[in-house]
C-alpha cells in the first residue's frame, strides 16, 4: 500500500459524500481513489457500458510497479483531487515534471504532428524505470514498442545487440532523428561517437584510419568519392557491420558478410579476390581461408603505401605468417589481388592466363573439328549406305 | 582342359561386337592403372571444379555434398596421392619392361610402340583426307594416333597439373626457392590445364572411345581387357594381320596381349558396363556444369 498523500488525505477528510457507494465509503476510514475506482460494480452504475467502467478502474498494481510507483493518482490527475470531480478536471502533461526531456523531444522527428508522444513509447501507468529499460527484458520491450511503428526486421537470435542494447542505445530516444540527418546519432558522421560509447578501442582505431578519415569527406552533401572506392556509402561503423540484424564476429556467417560488405565499395579487389584461392575457398564456406580483414585488418586499415598498413612492405610478411607460419620473404611476393587483364602490373599472370586460354581454345578447336568431321563423315556414309565400304582398302605403312 | 560354355556377348559393349573369338588387348596391370586413373581423376575433378567455378550456382551444393571445402581439399590431396602413385608405378613399369624386354627397341619404335612416329602423321593426314572423301580410312596399328595422344596427355597433365599442384600444396616450402608470384601463375596453370584435361576426357576421349557410331554406347575393352576379333580387325587391323586367332585355340591364362582370350563372363561384362556408364554419366554431367559456368561467368 502506498503511503497516503495529500490527495488521499483530502478525500478522507471530506465529511459527506452524497451519492458515493454506501458500503465502500462508509467502511473506509480514509476514502481513497480506490474507494470508487476500485469498485467495478459501483462504477458500472455511473457509466453506459461495462467496458467504460473497466477503463475507470484504478491501475493501482501497475502503477505500484512502475517508475511512478511512489506517486499518487492525483500527482498526475491533478484536476481530480476534489470529489465530486469537476466537469473540466484535467490531467497534467508529462512535461510539467519532465521539462527538459519534453523540450528535447520537441526537437526530434517524433514531435512532428505529435507522431509519437510520451505515452506512445512509455505507456501511461506502466512507465518503466530506467534501470528496467537497461535489462534484456527492457530492451526487448522497447523493441516491441518501437516495432509497433517501425518495421525494421530484427532477428533477435543473431544480432549481438538484441539483448544488450535497446533501440534507444543507438537512436537518441527523445530527440529522435533520421540517420540522414547530420545531427542524428546514427548518421555516419556520428557513428564513431555513438558506437564508440561502448566500443571505444575500435572506434578510436577507425577514426584515424583510411575509412574514419574518409567519412567526413564523403558524408556531407557533395562529398567526394575517394580513389579506389566504387560506392558513395561513407565507411562508418554500419557500412561494414550493418545495423539491425548485424552479426557478431563469432558468428559463422560473419566472414562472408564482411567480404560482401567490403566488395560493395572495393569492387575490382573483390573480383580479383574471388579469382584467388583465398576467395574461392571462402566463397564456398571455408572458415580458415583468408578474407579481407585477415590481411588488411579491420579497425586501423591503411593504404599499402603506409608503413602502418598490415600489407605494407614492412609488415606484409608478418601478416602472411599469421596463417602461413613458415612463410619466407619470397612467399610474401604472392599477389593476392592479381588481375589477369592488367599486363602492366601483373605481366606473368597476364601472360600465363592468356597463353593457357589460347591453349584451351586451340586444343578444343582442333579436336572439336576432328570429332565433328568424323561424325559428319560417318553420317554422310550412312546416308549413302557405304558405312564400312572404304574401310579396308588401304594398307598401313609398316 | 574344359572350357565352360561362354556367356552370350553383351551387345552394349562394342568390344564384344560381331563374331569370332576374343583376343587379349590389355593386361591386368593396364586395366588397374586405368582404373586408378579414373578414380583419381574423378576425385580430383569433382573436388577441384567447384573451386575453379566457385561463383557458379552448382559450386556450393557440390561442395556441401563432398563434405565442405576442407573435406574436398583432403579428397583432392588423396586423388593427387593416387595419381603420383600410379604415375611412379608406371615409370617403374616402363623401366622394368625396357630392361626385361628381349627387344627394347620394339617399345621405342615400330608398330607396337606408343612413341609418336612419322606413320602417325601419315595416319592423321589420311584421316583428314577420309573426312573429305579424298581417300580411304587409315588402318591403325596397335595404337592409333588418338590413343597415343591420350597416353602422352597423361604424362603432360601429371607433370604440369601435378607440379603446379604440389607447389600450391606446399607453398611455404617452395617459396624458399621461388618467388611468391609463381603461385599466381601456378594457380592459373593448374586450374586451366585441369579444365583442359577434364574437358578433353569428357568430350574428345569419350567421343573417340564410346560415342562415335562404331563404338556407341560403350567400349569396355579397357575394363575386361579383351575384344572380339571383329572389333580388332576394324579398330586395329594391322595387329590382326600379324596374328592368327581361331576359336579352336585354348585361351591364354596369362592375359598376354594378342593371345586368344576367353569371352568375359556375363557378370564381368555387366560390372564393366556399369562402371563405364557411371563414369560417362558423371563426366557428361560435369561437362554440362562446366559449360554452364563458362558461359555464365
Amino acid at each position: 500500500m502506498r503511503r497516503p498523500t495529500f490527495g488521499t488525505l483530502l478525500l478522507a477528510a471530506l465529511p459527506s459524500l452524497s451519492g458515493a457507494p454506501s458500503t465502500a465509503l462508509a467502511q473506509a476510514a480514509r476514502p481513497t481513489c480506490e474507494s470508487c475506482h476500485g469498485e467495478l460494480e459501483f462504477l458500472r452504475q455511473h457509466v453506459p457500458t461495462l467496458e467504460d467502467a473497466r477503463k475507470l478502474m484504478s491501475p493501482e498494481a501497475t502503477l505500484a510497479a512502475s517508475a511512478h510507483g511512489s506517486m499518487s493518482c492525483s500527482d498526475c490527475h491533478d484536476g481530480f483531487r476534489r470529489y465530486p470531480h469537476g466537469a473540466t478536471a484535467t490531467t497534467l502533461n508529462c512535461q510539467s515534471c519532465h521539462e527538459e526531456v519534453a523540450r528535447v523531444w520537441s526537437l526530434g522527428m517524433h514531435a512532428l504532428d505529435s507522431a509519437a508522444t510520451c505515452r506512445d513509447c512509455h505507456g501511461t501507468h506502466d512507465v518503466k524505470p530506467l534501470r528496467e529499460l537497461r535489462t534484456p527484458e527492457g530492451a526487448r520491450a522497447m523493441r516491441q514498442a518501437c516495432g509497433s511503428c517501425h518495421f525494421e526486421p530484427v532477428s533477435a537470435g543473431l544480432d549481438p545487440h538484441a539483448d544488450s542494447v535497446s533501440c534507444a542505445g543507438c537512436h537518441e530516444p527523445h530527440r529522435t532523428l533520421p540517420a540522414e540527418d547530420e545531427r542524428a546519432n546514427t548518421n555516419p558522421l556520428n557513428q564513431g561517437r555513438t558506437c564508440g560509447a561502448c566500443h571505444d578501442t575500435m572506434a578510436t582505431a577507425w577514426r584515424a584510419d583510411v575509412h574514419g578519415t574518409a567519412v567526413p569527406e564523403m558524408a556531407r552533401p557533395g562529398g567526394r568519392l575517394p580513389e579506389g572506392a566504387t560506392s558513395p556509402e561513407p565507411p562508418a561503423c554500419s557500412a561494414c557491420h550493418g545495423a539491425h540484424g548485424m552479426l557478431a564476429p563469432s558468428d559463422p556467417g560473419f566472414q562472408a558478410r564482411m567480404v560482401e560488405r567490403c566488395s560493395h565499395c572495393h569492387e575490382p579487389y573483390a573480383e580479383s579476390y574471388a579469382d584467388s584461392y583465398h576467395g574461392q575457398a571462402s566463397t564456398l564456406g571455408s572458415a580458415v581461408a583468408a578474407t579481407c580483414h585477415d590481411c588488411h585488418g579491420s579497425h586501423g586499415i591503411y593504404p599499402a603505401s603506409d608503413p602502418r598498413s598490415t600489407v605494407s612492405d614492412a609488415r606484409r610478411l608478418d601478416t602472411c605468417r599469421t596463417c602461413h607460419q613458415q612463410a619466407t620473404a619470397g612467399f610474401a611476393l604472392f599477389q593476392p589481388h592479381a588481375d589477369h587483364n592488367d599486363r602492366e602490373k601483373y605481366p606473368y599472370v597476364y601472360w600465363s592466363y592468356h597463353l593457357m586460354t589460347t591453349l584451351l581454345i586451340g586444343v578444343f578447336l582442333v579436336f572439336g573439328a576432328h570429332t565433328a568431321l568424323w561424325l559428319a563423315r560417318l553420317g554422310f556414309d550412312a546416308l549413302r549406305g557405304t558405312s564400312h565400304g572404304a574401310r579396308h582398302d588401304v594398307g598401313g605403312g609398316s | 582342359m574344359t572350357v565352360p560354355k561362354p556367356d552370350a556377348p553383351l551387345h552394349l559393349d562394342s568390344a564384344q561386337r560381331g563374331e569370332g573369338p576374343f583376343v587379349w588387348r590389355f593386361q591386368a596391370y593396364h586395366r588397374w592403372t586405368h582404373a586408378a586413373v579414373i578414380v583419381s581423376f574423378f576425385l580430383l575433378v569433382l573436388t577441384g571444379l567447384p573451386l575453379r567455378f566457385s561463383q557458379a550456382f552448382w559450386a556450393g551444393p557440390l561442395m556441401a555434398l563432398l563434405g565442405g571445402v576442407e573435406m574436398a581439399g583432403l579428397l583432392h590431396r588423396i586423388g593427387a596421392g593416387i595419381t603420383f602413385a600410379y604415375f611412379g608405378a608406371h615409370l617403374g613399369f616402363l623401366v622394368h619392361k625396357l630392361v626385361r624386354a628381349p627387344d627394347p627397341m620394339k617399345l621405342l619404335w615400330g608398330p607396337d610402340s606408343l612413341v609418336p612416329q612419322p606413320r602417325d602423321v601419315v595416319d592423321f593426314v589420311r584421316q583428314i583426307r577420309w573426312y573429305f572423301g579424298r581417300g580411304p580410312r587409315p588402318r591403325f596399328t596397335r595404337w592409333s594416333y588418338m590413343e597415343k595422344f591420350d597416353y602422352f596427355a597423361v604424362f603432360w597433365g601429371v607433370a604440369i597439373i601435378g607440379g603446379s599442384g604440389l607447389m600450391l600444396w606446399f607453398p611455404e616450402f617452395f617459396a624458399r626457392f621461388i618467388p611468391g608470384w609463381v603461385f599466381n601463375v601456378a594457380t592459373i596453370v593448374h586450374a586451366d590445364e585441369a579444365l583442359l584435361a577434364a574437358g578433353f576426357i569428357f568430350t574428345i576421349h569419350f567421343f573417340h572411345v564410346h560415342f562415335r557410331p562404331e563404338k556407341f554406347p560403350l567400349d569396355a575393352v579397357m575394363f575386361t581387357g579383351r575384344a572380339t576379333k571383329a572389333y580388332m580387325e576394324e579398330e586395329h587391323p594391322l595387329v590382326m594381320e600379324q596374328i592368327e586367332i581361331h576359336a579352336s585355340q585354348p585361351p591364354s591364362l596369362e592375359q598376354k596381349p594378342d593371345t586368344p582370350a576367353p569371352p568375359p563372363t556375363r557378370r564381368a561384362s555387366l560390372i564393366a558396363a556399369a562402371l563405364g556408364f557411371a563414369a560417362v554419366a558423371v563426366g557428361l554431367a560435369l561437362t554440362g556444369m562446366i559449360l554452364w559456368a563458362v558461359i555464365l561467368y
